[in-house]
């Protein structure tokens, strides 16, 4: 027996290490390719699969959310498109193939010289990671050289499971087209959809991209967690701590920390920042410009407050997902006292709560606490409004309306991202102001689509006091649906277009005068507002089925405008002889086309870019 | 040393234990039929460990108490101490170990059991003497 033992064990070692000599005893870990960017153990940063030893529920339930899927790696499992068949952009065909887990494109060669005679040859890449799963994903495939990563121009819009351009997915001019953004992901995208991100940019061709996990993880909102691992792995240490009920010092945790703080862990991805210096822009191209919560976002960032991509003229945020610009510039955050301010967690919870009966999808849709949906929010604070009869007073609406609801006045849609509106986290109080100036739509006229602006504007002047401001004729005789549906940029047709299909709206204005305004929005330049416009359409009662492909041939699109406009007809101009003048209607209810056509020739047609 | 009261004594305990840590065997079994969430979220995941090692403890340390009855009742008369030290072991490490996976998971923290799990090792170390005075007792056994 004695001289049997050490055999058996050497047998069974073995027996368990695989062909390529790792297994049960001799472990080798698996050669990290070279071509795309990988997770790689970074300075104290020790991932989520540690956090999820002794925080197991808090785990689980940011493995559930968005922001752990904003980035993966490419694989059956994470790939939610039908990865086959053709996709065609313009002049420009992708052919899609599965090789067993692999996810390949061929396409023309991104890295043909421009200006070359001849066509570019086709290639295949391998398409090796995917950003978003919640109403877009969008794909990236190997450049061939180092880690760069160039973008797939054609994205999937899941909830409506077909494929679009990247273009399409953004208020864009019909003019721009994006390019395949070879290192896009590396200089830009990763930045925020990692957590410890390392572009590595040494040049445009020589990328060695790496981070410490490649989706948007536990260290990235609670800071690298090394130190508090090694604190906490005592036993009586986890006790001692626990019976204290004292703030970890080894860790961030944003609900502990005050709303400054605190705002500024989610600032770093829902902000407008730039680095604070050359030198720094330099050096976050290479090494990144890391951030650790709990430390001052400012150290070594600047926030941004003007540029037409991202603001209104006012240097109000018009994009979604930048939300930090306009929380903290709002009264709830700048007013009070330090504990009484509003942050982010006030309304959002990062983690869905124990015990929380709402189904999954509806937390991890905006990651709101229960009831923040709703009036709950403001209530939180404003607790006056608990006596109902107070809110009639102050709002000038009932109790139950729609128009009594705090953020319908207070946060309207006014921000827009992936072909939606989002509501504005500025808070603020109704004005007509920035909409006669600067064209920002008020919240009383995105409900009140068919009264003017200078009818807002004498409400507020009768119930709140607000001082008259100087308006121009369009803004007194024409109802704001029709005024920016026709004269509006791009970005405020968007808006328009949007509302209209919004219950609110439709339950404030009426429908049946909207049929003309959506139908000319079906042919509008900007794919964006072509597709909310056909989404809107279907709405309205007749077309729910309604037919209509918003990036379909040009000819196709003009002929759902008058297809859509043959079904309509309206009693609206039967309520008020000056409600049918603001609607553009004649007495019997006919378009007045004349003035409907005149108004569109001083459509707004300044190239308008919304990013994110 | 006449055996055969303690051989019994234990004999009654570990089919009592048997029967106890069967019986909640049965409960954790129906806890999963009806999903309850106190029970199998994801939540409650120390919970379900603390209670799955206390059935899994009881049940085996049952076996090991009619294990200890019928070793001490074959051997028949027997000399020294070890049979009360056998049995002590066995008796502390038959309620402390379950015991403190059962307690220890009815109240939790995240990944981390309430005091009760302290017990433990107290049963930890009761069982390892208990059987190694019995082990050893037998090795001598021609």
């Amino acid at each position: 027996m004695r001289h049997i033992l050490p055999f058996l064990l050497l047998s069974l070692a073995a027996a368990c290490a695989d062909d390529d000599g790792s297994g049960f005893f001799i472990t080798s870990p698996p050669e990290a390719p070279t071509d795309r960017p990988i997770e790689r153990p970074f300075r104290n940063y020790v991932t989520s699969d540690t956090c999820r030893t002794c925080h197991p529920n808090a785990y689980d339930t940011w493995h559930a959310s968005y922001h752990r899927t904003m980035t993966q790696e490419v694989s059956p499992a994470s790939v939610l498109a039908p990865w086959e068949g053709e996709l065609q952009l313009r002049d420009e065909r992708y052919v899609l193939e599965r090789r067993g887990d692999e996810f390949w494109v061929e396409l023309p060669d991104p890295d043909h010289p421009k200006g070359s005679p001849d066509p570019a040859p086709r290639v295949w890449r391998e398409v090796v990671l995917s950003t978003g799963s919640h109403h877009f994903q969008a794909y990236w495939f190997i450049s061939g050289s180092t880690r760069k990563l160039s973008l797939l121009l054609m994205c999937y819009r899941i909830d409506q499971d077909r494929w679009m351009p990247v273009d399409s997915a953004f208020v864009n001019p019909p003019e721009v087209h994006r390019k395949t953004g070879k290192g896009r992901w590396n200089r830009e995208c990763m930045d925020c959809h990692t957590t410890r991100p390392r572009p590595g940019i040494e040049s445009d061709v020589h990328m060695d991209t790496f981070a410490a996990e490649l989706s948007i993880s536990c260290e990235a909102c609670h800071g690298q967690a090394a130190d508090h691992v090694a604190a906490n792995r005592s036993p009586l240490a986890r006790y001692q701590n626990r019976s204290e009920q004292g703030v970890d010092p080894t860790i961030f945790d944003p609900a502990d920390m005050t709303a400054e703080m605190s705002v500024q862990v989610c600032g770093q991805c829902h902000g407008m920042l730039a680095p604070a210096n050359d030198r720094l822009a330099e050096k976050a191209r290479v090494k990144g410009l890391p951030y650790r919560p709990g430390e001052s976002l400012f150290a070594k960032r600047n926030l941004v407050t003007e540029g037409a991509y991202y603001f209104w003229e006012d240097g109000e945020v018009r994009v979604s997902g930048r939300e930090f610009n306009a929380v903290i510039d709002s009264p709830c955050f700048k007013h009070g006292k330090e504990e009484e301010r509003m942050d982010c967690l006030s309304c959002h919870a990062l983690h869905r709560p124990e015990g929380d009966s709402r189904p999954l999808e509806e937390w991890r849709d905006d990651q709101l606490k229960p009831g923040m949906r709703g009036d709950l929010a403001c209530i939180q604070c404003h607790d006056e409004y608990l006596d109902t009869s107070r809110i009639a007073e102050h709002t000038h609406h009932a109790v139950e309306s729609i128009g009594s609801s705090c953020m319908n006045c207070h946060m309207p849609y006014t921000c827009w991202a992936l072909l939606k509106t989002s509501r504005s986290h500025q808070i603020a109080s109704p004005s007509v102001k920035p909409s006669i100036e600067i064209g920002r739509p008020n919240a009383c006229n995105l409900c009140h689509l068919d009264q003017s602006v200078a009818w807002v504007g004498d409400k507020l002047g009768e119930w709140y006091g607000q001082e008259a401001v100087g308006m121009k004729e369009e803004h007194r005789d024409l109802a704001s649906g029709v005024l920016w549906s026709l004269t509006g940029d791009a970005g405020q047709r968007a808006l328009l277009a949007w509302h209209m299909g919004w219950a609110p709206s439709q339950e404030a204005s009426g429908t049946d005068w909207m049929v003309p305004y959506l139908a000319q929005l079906l042919e509008d330049p900007y794919d964006a507002v072509r597709f909310v416009a056909g989404q809107s359409l279907q709405t309205l009662s007749g077309y729910k089925d309604f037919e209509y492909d918003f990036v379909g041939p040009e000819a196709n699109r003009a002929r759902a405008h008058d297809r859509a406009l043959a079904g309509w007809t309206t009693t609206a101009q039967n309520d008020d002889p000056t409600r049918a003048s603001r609607l553009l209607l004649h007495n019997d209810g006919a378009l007045r086309r004349n003035l409907f056509a005149k108004l569109l020739e001083y459509r707004n047609n300044r190239p308008v870019v919304l990013a994110e | 040393m006449n055996t055969l009261p303690l051989a019994r004594r234990h004999l009654k305990l570990g089919w009592c234990l048997l029967l106890f840590f069967l019986t909640m065997g049965i409960a954790l079994e129906t806890m999963h039929g009806f999903k309850l969430g106190w029970y199998l979220d994801v939540s409650n995941e120390t919970r379900r460990l603390m209670w799955r090692l206390a059935h899994a403890h009881g049940v085996l340390l049952a076996l090991v108490h009619i294990a200890f009855a019928l070793t001490i009742a074959h051997l028949g008369e027997v000399n020294g101490g070890w049979p009360r030290i056998g049995s002590l072991g066995l008796n502390l490490a038959g309620f402390l170990l379950p015991g403190g996976f059962l307690l220890g998971g009815i109240i939790v923290h995240e990944a981390d059991p309430w005091l009760g799990i302290l017990l433990v090792p107290l049963g930890a170390l009761a069982l390892f003497f208990g059987v190694a005075a019995v082990a050893l007792r037998v090795l001598r056994e021609r």
